[in-house]
């Protein structure tokens, strides 16, 4: 398989504090690769060393082939582009010359792709607005359309999403997978947003205190997420002792509901319950969100709200 | 780096401080030079030549407000982050806008000396010598504005270094006129004289004819001077600068 | 209002940079001091008088009170506080008088402070003064202290009016700076090295108003005009900065 981006062993130290330790992390060509992980866990920190803005403490990485310490590895560089925390715009200038600025920098012939880039982002009737003067969701497209200058093979897009109205996070969406469907431009996104995240990666990598914690595809994250039957009884008591006897995985969530790991044939459900003198009120099948395989893999609250996918 | 240097060179010329500092430049060699300003006493009396290139200072200190202003939009803003990601080094960055800047006083000069001959300069075997020397002392006053900026990231910090840079060099012209005249001697005098002429006040100040004379080493002492200053500036500058992590 | 008052004192009492520039009037002093001291010893070899190093902060004092307060007042808007303030309710008249005070107490503090290290030196390290008695000594001091509590107001107002605009970071300190650099020659035209001063008419109330009372001037030469002077020149300038100041600030848009 080809990878775009593939660390040997990354770390990354602050004086005493270690930021990234030890991270193997592959991105495959073509692929949208969603990066999760907490506040501080060193998204951002890998993100910098990807981009070059700052150097590993110890080990490497390669760049579409190139090792981080080949001298060619600044070509291979111009054909990424790069969100960084906050979108990395001229507020003196506008749209369109904030892009010109950045073709101009890139060494492009001419300047074809500006309007294709501003008609991509949604800000084709900017006109001579200065950058100053957008809202935050314009700038964070305005940072999306300059990372996009010059074709990039690779785009490295950190929280795009941030600051977008719901229609706007919706076309940032759909223009990623058009992008690379169409293009085949590999994504890494960093996002919080978890459930927005899902729909458009096709890779995940889950990072934790500086460390890459699981790495899988959108395929096995389907299959480890959890499937279950959320039950609402009259007596919670009586499930507990039924549920055991069959030897099923379950977990009591309140005092008349729980959640059942297992297939479940509501005949056979409701005969046995009956039988032990307890009601049946409600049964649904449920999927284990994202969010909740988040953070059961990186640690959060057990009272998880599993929402219905 | 030839690409960062055109997509600088294109921000320079739509800023608007460059635009309206040429402006005045234009303007105000003109009025100075040919005295349409009724100037008396001491500028009255002086020929067109020399008012033409006691104005000249002025150029100081406009860069010291631009040099700072315009480079560190590169870290305000955050926009060096496209510039590294696209595989440019802060090395490259760095000389990119260090040259823009001397293309930008290049520029400056030479609409000085357009609007200078037309109020009436005309001592164009003084003139020439005396402004390129000028040039390379405001590269090297430059080229120190740039090792500040490069170095110091907050605005507000570059700020204050770069008019405490402009306030060191203006008081020590004056206390090194005072040591020169009174108090070094000797081989402290000449060296004295070096460091005089390590500003491009002090090398200003030694041509308008206001200082003594024994304070102008000469002009290819004056360029020596200038060069190493930018070179010292440059090292100091550029050392270590691509190991810098950048936020 | 006192609320405000006391949380602003607070902020500038406990900032980095405030500290920072009181190290830096105590080096700049002991600097000169050891600079002068070694002329005296080894070129002019006579015993040091006290009013050869007395007097050392005047000449750094504006662009030590304007950098100073910019820094201080500055943070207010680059960190997005005065956006705290106002939600909390804090008016703008406020805020603004606020951090009017809080310069002028910056400026009378750092005048203090070099007063202090000062009048050690002189004791300690000199023969005493030649031209100067206990209470020019003290005059002096008290000009230079009313000087720098009205050039922290100016600053501060400054700031405050053009806050988080680009021109914040450069006009305080450019007017200082040019302020100097007048004042040197608006002095040599009064009080000609040789000769009598030879201004007339405009030029010359033009010249004198600047002299008796810009405050930056006040930091160049000696007091030299009547103590009301200084007052009026000192007071006017807190006065005019503080109105116009809060009529642009009252009125600004806050991002």
């Amino acid at each position: 398989m080809e990878y775009v981006f593939k660390t040997n062993g990354i770390s990354k130290k602050y004086g005493k504090f270690t930021a990234l330790s030890d991270v193997n992390m592959e991105i495959p060509k073509g692929a949208i690769y969603g990066f999760v992980g907490k506040n501080g866990a060193g998204k951002t920190t890998l993100i910098r060393v990807m981009t070059g803005l700052q150097r590993p403490t110890e080990g490497s990485y390669e760049l579409m082939g190139k090792a981080n310490n080949d001298k060619d590895i600044a070509k291979v560089r111009r054909r990424m582009g790069a969100v960084v925390e906050s979108p990395a715009i001229y507020m003196d200038m506008s749209a369109r010359d904030n892009l010109i600025q950045q073709c101009l920098m890139l060494g492009l012939p001419d300047f074809k792709c500006v309007d294709e880039i501003l008609e991509l982002v949604g800000l084709a009737n900017t006109g001579k607005k200065k950058a100053r003067n957008f809202s935050l969701g314009m700038r964070q497209r305005l940072g999306i359309g300059v990372a996009l200058c010059g074709s990039p093979d690779f785009v490295v897009l950190d929280e795009p999403i941030n600051g977008l109205d719901p229609q706007g996070i919706i076309e940032v969406r759909e223009l990623i997978l058009k992008l690379n469907r169409e293009r085949g431009i590999t994504f890494l996104i960093s996002s919080h947003i978890l459930d927005e995240l899902a729909k458009v990666a096709t890779n995940y990598g889950f990072i934790d205190k500086g460390h890459i914690v699981r790495q899988m595809t959108s395929k096995e994250l389907a299959d480890e997420c959890r499937k279950s039957v959320r039950m609402k009884v009259s007596d919670v008591g009586i499930l507990s002792k039924i549920l055991e006897e069959k030897s099923l995985d379950y977990k009591v969530v309140d005092s008349n509901t729980a959640d059942v790991y297992a297939e479940l044939t509501f005949s056979d459900v409701a005969k046995d319950f009956e039988q032990a003198g307890c009601k049946i009120i409600n049964m649904q099948e449920r999927d284990e969100s994202l969010e909740a395989f988040y953070l059961s893999l990186l640690g959060g609250s057990e009272d998880v709200q599993k929402s219905v996918c | 780096m030839t690409n960062l240097y055109k997509a600088d060179m294109k921000r320079i010329f739509k800023n608007p401080i460059f635009i309206g500092g040429c402006i005045i430049a234009l303007i105000a060699t003109f009025a100075f030079t040919s005295n349409c300003i009724g100037l008396t006493g001491r500028f009255g009396n002086m020929e067109p030549d020399r008012r033409m290139f006691f104005i000249s200072i002025a150029m100081m200190g406009f860069f010291t407000i631009f040099v700072p202003l315009y480079s560190n939009m590169e870290y305000r803003y955050g926009v060096i982050r496209n510039k590294i990601t696209a595989g440019f080094t802060q090395k490259q960055v760095y000389f990119s806008h260090l040259l823009s800047h001397f293309t930008a006083l290049a520029v400056m000069m030479g609409l000085y000396l357009v609007a200078g001959i037309l109020g009436g300069a005309r001592d164009f075997g003084k003139m020439i010598p005396s402004n390129l020397i000028l040039f390379l002392a405001l590269c090297g006053y430059i080229s120190a504005l740039m090792l500040i900026t490069t170095r110091v990231l907050k605005i507000v910090l570059v700020s204050i270094f770069a008019f405490f840079l402009l306030n060191v060099i203006y008081m020590g012209t004056m206390i090194g006129n005072a040591l020169l005249s009174f108090v070094l001697k000797g081989a402290a005098k000449q060296v004295g004289v070096i460091v005089y002429n390590m500003s491009v006040f002090g090398q200003w100040f030694s041509r308008t004819g206001m200082a003594d004379d024994y304070v102008n080493p000469g002009s290819l002492a004056q360029v020596v001077v200038s060069s190493a200053v930018i070179l010292v500036m440059v090292f100091l500058a550029t050392v270590g600068l691509d190991k810098r992590d950048l936020k | 209002m006192f609320r405000n008052l006391y949380a602003d004192t607070r902020n500038i009492i406990l900032c980095r940079a405030f500290r920072i520039a009181l190290g830096v009037i105590a080096v700049y002093q002991i600097f000169n001091f050891i600079i002068f001291k070694a002329l005296y010893v080894f070129f002019l070899k006579t015993a040091m008088d006290a009013d050869t190093v007395a007097f050392t902060f005047p000449s750094i004092a504006a662009f030590l009170v304007t950098a100073a307060t910019l820094f201080i007042s500055d943070r207010e808007f680059s960190n997005g506080c005065i956006r705290n303030k106002m939600i909390s309710g804090v008016k703008r008249t406020d805020a603004f008088l606020s951090a009017v005070f809080g310069g002028m107490l910056q400026g009378a503090i750092y005048s203090f402070f070099a007063f202090c290290i000062s009048t050690i030196m002189s004791l300690a390290f000199t023969v005493g003064f030649m031209d100067y008695s206990i209470p020019e000594f003290a005059n002096y001091w008290l000009v230079t202290t009313m000087a720098c509590m009205a050039i922290g107001a100016f600053s501060t107002s400054m700031v405050m009016s053009f806050g988080g605009s680009k021109l914040s970071y450069v006009i305080g300190l450019l007017l200082a700076f040019v302020l100097k650099v007048t004042d040197t020659f608006v002095l040599d035209k009064l009080y000609p090295e040789k000769g009598y001063c030879q201004l007339t008419g405009t030029k010359l109330m033009v010249y004198r108003f600047i002299d008796r009372f810009i405050p930056y001037s006040y930091l160049m030469e000696r007091p030299h005009y009547d103590f009301a002077s200084y007052v009026i020149g000192c007071g006017g300038l807190v006065i005019i900065s503080t109105v116009v100041g809060l009529i642009i600030f009252n009125n600004k848009e806050l991002h």
